[in-house]
């Protein structure tokens, strides 16, 4: 079935060469060891990110009256809500972890030398977003911990003179934690972060497999 | 290639440039706007009932909260702050429990007699002045103004040493 | 382009099924980690609704920004900028840059031992970091 399907849409576009070309038969070194795989975990767990988070905004409504009590709602009362978002949340945290020794694996091999300057800086601004991920994400369940660390967070940028109190505000969607403040990081959070994310990661793959897994020492 | 292509050619990139330049700086002026303006609007102030004078036995600082209507946005809420309140006598200190350093509460330590924020170790005097750790300044004052038996304090803090009822 | 052809003439495998087959195997190690382990063992919890009104709360952020929580508390009054955005704002410059201005093209690391030295003190110092901020 798969099969015929594929054949179908290859009739018309002629992608087979293609795939089998820059896919499938791409060559790859065969003594790679497990110290490589922890770029492709963080990808695994954007996936799994991906998906759980897409479901719990099904329930979740980002408005201070309602955000903690539909976060409880997903949790407790929901089938699988615990793991759901038990999930997104270990998945949060262990990608921190993949995505810091990915780096320092590169780091290690001086792998983001000529020619892959490039890749590691896309790498670079992709662990930027990871930690702007985050950072947005902690705030929307509304409970203690996200009110005072986004409140100490945002403030942080306020400390620098003439235009910290400016990028503050403009962080909260004014000057105090609120209903502003909890739907622009809702936004960031499930729209522009997710889509800056996957621009820049369709970059990092492709220049990836243009240069191919610089050569293991 | 005759130059009249050229020419063609090189108005057609120049207008590609001109019409491109023109939608994005048209575009960027209201979108920015719109996202930025409810940051910029100033807050007005207004005074805020903490509580009778007998709720706070004199001579220490006791919680004071701030509970307002406010207009957050969209949405109309009960915003609540935190100060401590000392009264002493006639005189009577309202101190804002928001921290200089990154805006945590502080709480009294009546042992030491001190306010100290929990988030980064600041630790401030009976006054509010700065003793020890990363605040970088004093903590702020609330003007406070007595109708009846009620206390009153003003939403909007003053920097210590300025202005009334320091 | 002459390194990336010599690459290409050692490899030894291809991206299917062989090389996807070792990505599985990670994917499905991560997946039974994070899903069957981690969530099930250590589920995630709902806190208080927020209050801006406690003066107990201890804010403290997760494990990753625990360095740079630290941090803050080591730079008082009109330095906190230096520590809030000057720190973590110039570290991630730099990393950026870090392609531009290493430009000794030597990949092994027992050839490089500034760069190896560089990684391995920042390494310590944010371990410490961290450390003090968990126990504080």
């Amino acid at each position: 079935m798969f099969r015929k399907v594929y054949y179908w849409i290859d009739e018309r576009l002629n992608i087979r060469p293609y795939i089998r070309k820059e896919i499938l038969d791409k060559p790859v070194h065969g003594r790679l060891n497990f110290t490589y795989c922890f770029g492709g975990m963080t990808f695994f767990l954007f996936l799994l990110l991906t998906i759980t988070g897409v479901s719990m905004a099904i329930y979740y409504v980002p408005s201070p009256d309602h955000a903690y009590d539909t976060v409880d709602y997903l949790t407790y009362q929901i089938f699988m809500g615990k793991v759901i978002r038990g999930v997104h949340h270990w998945a949060a945290n262990l990608m921190v972890v993949t995505v810091f020794l990915h780096m320092l694996r590169v780091y290690i091999h001086g792998a983001y030398k000529k020619p892959r300057e490039l890749n590691w800086i896309t790498g670079v601004m992709l662990f930027v977003l990871v930690l702007s991920f985050s950072f947005t994400g902690y705030l929307l369940p509304w409970d203690q911990k996200a009110y005072w660390a986004t409140k100490v967070g945002t403030q942080m940028p306020g400390s620098v003179p003439l235009i910290g109190d400016y990028v503050v505000r403009v962080l909260r969607g004014g000057s105090k934690i609120g209903a502003l403040t909890l739907s622009r990081f809702y936004v960031l959070h499930v729209i522009f972060l997710p889509s800056m994310i996957a621009a820049l990661l369709i970059g990092h793959f492709a220049m990836i497999r243009r240069q191919g897994i610089a050569e293991p020492l | 290639m005759s130059p009249k292509d050229i020419t063609r050619r090189r108005l057609m990139e120049i207008g590609i440039k001109v019409m491109g330049g023109f939608i994005s700086a048209t575009s960027a002026f209201p979108i920015i706007g719109f996202i930025t303006a409810p940051s910029l609007k100033q807050e007005e102030d207004k005074w805020i009932d903490v509580g009778a004078i007998n709720d706070f036995p004199p001579g220490t600082y006791i919680k004071g909260v701030m509970e307002s209507q406010v207009k957050d946005g969209w949405y109309i809420t009960k915003e609540r702050a935190l100060c401590w309140i000392k009264v002493d006598g006639d005189k009577i200190v309202a101190v804002s429990a928001t921290c200089s350093h990154l805006g945590c509460n502080v709480y009294w330590d009546e042992a030491s007699k001190n306010f100290k924020c929990p988030c980064h170790a600041g630790v401030y005097d009976s006054e509010g002045k700065v003793i020890k750790g990363p605040p970088p300044r004093a903590l702020d004052r609330l003007q406070v103004k007595v109708e009846g038996e009620r206390i009153l304090v003003n939403s909007i803090p003053v920097p210590y040493g300025e202005g009334k009822n320091v | 382009m002459e390194n990336i052809k010599k690459t290409e003439e050692k490899e030894g495998t291809t991206f299917y099924p062989s090389h996807l087959f070792k990505e599985m195997v990670v994917m499905m190690f991560v997946f039974v980690l994070v899903s069957f382990i981690l969530a099930l063992v250590f589920p995630v919890k709902l806190g208080d609704p927020a209050d801006p009104t406690d003066s107990s709360f201890v804010p403290k952020p997760e494990w990753y920004f625990l360095a740079i929580f630290q941090l803050l508390k080591y730079f008082p009054g009109v330095f906190e900028a230096i520590a809030a955005v000057g720190v973590p704002v110039g570290s991630i410059i730099l990393l950026m840059l870090l392609p531009l201005i290493d430009k000794n093209p030597e990949r092994r690391p027992r050839k490089r031992p500034i760069a190896m030295a560089l990684m391995v003190i920042i390494l310590a110092v944010t371990a410490i970091l961290t450390l003090l901020g968990a126990v504080t």
